[in-house]
């Protein structure tokens, strides 16, 4: 930092750059890495972890309507995954067996909670948003 | 933190009549640690003579999971209507 500040006095005494120009670099030398804005790891940071699903159905307006208002919160995902680290691993291959001859490919001992962190973070940019006249569908990321 | 939900808001009726319950779960936490300390010697035991078996561990965690699965439920809304029906839960 020392050493950007120094090369910034250097063009400013030889005048390549102008004292306005100079104060504005000497400021951005002196933020802090992070608080650079537009960079990639700002906006990751500031993204706040979603913490509920939602999801919003609305089927008409009239008096035989019917609404659906659900909200999950992530913390029932993440502790949903847990639950397969805590079966013994028989268990766990006697259900990833199930699952298979049901069509679902998954197995569940490989499934770790730093995938799923992952996975819930992504998440934060699921909206899908249906309509159909009086007829709506949301399920979005809070 | 883990916190547990301090309160259960439960409401399910149609035109005619409504049942509601609303409960404060922060009450029965005394009695859910009462009971858990209770039941330790008792899970402990169990999951030393399941432990050679594989199901020790699971005997042994699924106190916490439970517990940690109740904490999670803070937040849960489910609000359904159907015409004049409607089913109504909340856990805050």
């Amino acid at each position: 930092m020392m050493e950007n500040r120094r090369q910034v006095l250097d063009m400013l005494a030889q005048g390549k750059i102008t004292a306005d120009e100079a104060e504005r670099l000497l400021s951005l030398v002196d933020q802090p890495p992070s608080a650079t804005p537009g960079s990639k790891e700002t906006s990751e940071a500031a993204k706040p972890a979603p913490k509920y699903l939602r999801v919003i159905i609305n089927d008409g307006d009239g008096p035989e309507s019917e609404h659906v208002n659900i909200r999950v919160p992530m913390g029932l995902i993440r502790a949903g995954v847990k639950l397969a680290s805590v079966l013994p691993s028989e268990a766990t291959s006697k259900i990833n067996d199930k699952l298979k001859d049901h069509g679902v490919p998954i197995d569940l001992g490989k499934i770790k909670a730093e995938d799923l962190e992952e996975l819930v973070n992504c998440l934060s940019d699921l909206e899908v948003d249906v309509q159909d006249g009086n007829e709506s569908v949301r399920i979005y990321v809070e | 933190m883990m916190w547990p939900p301090s309160f259960l808001g439960f409401r399910i009726g149609n035109a005619n009549k409504e049942f509601r319950l609303w409960l404060p779960l922060f009450l029965i936490w005394p009695l859910f640690v009462l009971l858990a300390l209770v039941m330790l010697p008792f899970v402990l035991l169990l999951a030393l003579v399941l432990w050679p078996s594989g199901w020790g561990k699971t005997v042994l965690f699924t106190g916490p999971w439970f517990f940690r699965m109740f904490c999670a439920l803070r937040g849960l809304v489910i609000d359904v209507k159907s015409g004049a029906s409607q089913v109504y839960i909340a856990v805050r």
